[in-house]
């Protein structure tokens, strides 16, 4: 479990934020450009300190984390990566085993590898180079690497895990973007908690347990999706207005006039 | 990074093939001089059976010293080179072209001209102010440069290579203005930091330039994991756990120590720092742990060989090292950022 209490830093805008995210569900943090969504995730991750307020990660608070100790726990992907060298695909994914050298976990890293990259449709091109795919690619293989570094034998015991990722599907094409939040689906099934930046509110509608909507650096709504992606709501967080139309198969669509 | 096979294969390879190149460099760089040996003769002397008096001290007390001292400034450059270039994560971060010898020979220059005037130094500690005032001049540009380059954990490549223009530039007024205040010997002594010369070396200095580079290396080998995080950028290592400060003051430290102790002893030698790395990257990929020991044998290699050459071209005069590493490594150089700019390439 991660719980923020009354957490709240200048830079970014952040102010009397407090929730909780369980393991093992999908949560998507959703609001307006500027909102606070990335240094809100930062923050979660442990990347950032808060001014002030507290943030507990499995009930310690999360500034007593070691890095190598949360590294094992908890995957980050930003959102606009970068590579500084040409390197090959299948190394970058190894990066994210990094946390796991030097324990038993150490020596799963050829599965843990070869798993990430089948899971995210990277497995063809492990021997490319990185920055000679295109940018979808880049993409998966980005992922693939927080894969790696969460993964775990199939049956494995051990404590809950957590998955951030700053809008993730930006770039992506409408398939490339449902496979990945497919793929976090899947995730989630296998126990990972997934923390996610959107701005799609229809994938948020769609995918996530449960709905962060920041605005101004403050949680306006939080709950279920049905519940917080209502037309008032946010047609008020983002400044236009906002109508749900209702699909033939009951589900619903989110558009703005 | 522990699965690129390509990577690992070749640097199966490279890696012996490259120890070999130094050992068969070492020995030619022993017998080539104004006095021609064959290998027969440096055995012979190394084993205590020289042929004559003048052989023995022509091997032990000269050329052996002086080829060690190109091993461990050859190696010392490769290895700073690929750990700057890490560190700075762009391939044009090299101890020459950013300053940082720069700043190494202007601080071991003053130390030369004002050395004498700081009485409280004994004279038989003086022979170590040298590399001393070598390694604060080099930690003071490399962190100047770190702070001024960076922005967001991003470094910005024109700024690096301006500042380290700038740098250069004050390396260049300030060696001038000691010039007028140096005596004649400390003139010569100065002259040749320009190009850089191993014609100085002897066991003294070779005894402390090799075992700095050696523990520099070491310090750099200690951090390759990190450095291969680093390539995500600072905040990605740190996020995937490791302990980027401290990576950063350990390879700052390394760097600084062993490009300021063979800076303070030949000069400034360009190019290799930036070409050894680079030519090793690109066959066995970005992993440190590897490229760092491929960087330096590389390194090591040029140093000797271009160390033979300068004793060849003229002989029996020498050319300064710097001349045979610049006029190889400019072009080198060149071609890296044409070819960077055909391919749009991520890294310029």
């Amino acid at each position: 479990m991660i719980v923020a209490s009354d957490i709240r830093r200048r830079q970014g805008g952040l102010s009397g934020i407090s929730f909780a995210i369980p393991p093992g569900i999908m949560t998507a943090i959703i609001g307006p450009n500027g909102a606070g969504k990335s240094t809100l995730l930062d923050l979660l991750a442990g990347r950032t300190r808060a001014d002030s307020g507290a943030i507990t990660f499995g009930g310690v608070p999360i500034e007593d984390w070691s890095a190598l100790a949360l590294a094992r726990r908890r995957a980050f992907l930003p959102q606009a990566p970068e590579v500084a060298f040409e390197v090959r695909v299948r190394d970058l994914v190894a990066l994210g085993r990094s946390p796991h050298h030097g324990t038993p976990g150490g020596i799963v890293d050829a599965p843990a590898i070869e798993a990430a990259l089948k899971m995210t449709d990277a497995w063809q091109f492990r021997d490319r180079l990185y920055h000679r795919i295109s940018g979808g690619e880049r993409q998966r293989v980005q992922l693939a690497r927080v894969i790696a570094q969460l993964w775990r034998p199939p049956q494995a015991e051990g404590e809950a895990r957590y998955l951030m990722l700053d809008e993730p599907t930006a770039s992506l094409d409408p398939g490339h973007r449902l496979a990945v939040m497919r793929l976090l689906r899947e995730l989630v099934r296998d126990g990972i908690g997934v923390v996610i930046a959107l701005h799609d509110l229809n994938d948020a509608a769609r995918f996530a347990d449960e709905v962060v909507l920041l605005e101004r650096g403050r949680i306006i709504g939080r709950g279920a999706p049905q519940d917080v992606l209502q037309a008032e709501t946010l047609s008020a967080a983002y400044g236009a207005e906002a109508e749900l139309l209702r699909a033939g198969d009951g589900r619903t669509a989110i558009v703005f006039r | 990074m522990a699965l690129d096979r390509p990577g690992e294969k070749r640097a199966a390879l490279l890696l012996p093939l490259l120890a070999l190149g130094c050992a068969l460099a070492f020995v030619l760089s022993v017998a080539v001089g104004p006095v021609g040996l064959s290998p027969g003769d440096v055995f012979a002397a190394i084993t205590g059976a020289a042929r004559d008096e003048a052989t023995r001290n022509i091997v032990l007390d000269l050329r052996i010293p002086r080829s060690l001292m190109a091993l461990a400034v050859g190696a010392g450059l490769g290895a700073g080179g690929a750990a700057m270039q890490g560190l700075f994560r762009n391939p044009l971060a090299d101890p020459t072209l950013i300053g940082v010898s720069g700043g190494a020979a202007l601080f071991a220059a003053s130390f030369i001209v004002f050395g004498g005037a700081v009485s409280f130094i004994p004279e038989a500690l003086r022979f170590y102010g040298m590399p001393g005032a070598a390694f604060i001049g080099a930690i003071t540009v490399v962190l100047m440069i770190k702070r001024l380059s960076q922005r967001d954990g991003r470094t910005e490549v024109a700024t690096m290579l301006l500042a380290g223009i700038a740098v250069n530039a004050v390396v260049m007024a300030g060696i001038g203005l000691l010039t007028f205040v140096a005596t004649d010997a400390q003139l010569r002594t100065i002259t040749f930091w320009n190009l850089g010369s191993l014609g100085g070396s002897g066991w003294r200095s070779a005894l402390v330039v090799a075992p700095i580079t050696a523990a520099m290396l070491a310090l750099c080998l200690v951090s390759a994991r990190a450095l291969d995080a680093m390539m995500l950028g600072e905040r990605e290592a740190h996020t995937l756990g490791f302990d980027v400060e401290t990576a950063k003051r350990l390879l700052v430290i390394a760097v600084a120590a062993g490009v300021g102790a063979s800076t303070a002893f030949t000069g400034m030698i360009v190019f290799v720092g930036i070409v050894a790395p680079h030519m090793v990257r690109i066959v066995i990929g970005p992993s440190h742990r590897r490229l760092l020991i491929g960087a330096a044998l590389l390194g090591a290699l040029l140093i000797l060989l271009a160390d033979v050459l300068c004793r060849v071209i003229i002989a029996p005069a020498e050319l300064p090292i710097g001349v045979v590493t610049s006029l190889i490594g400019a072009p080198f150089f060149l071609g890296l950022l044409l070819k960077g700019r055909r391919e749009g390439s991520v890294l310029l």
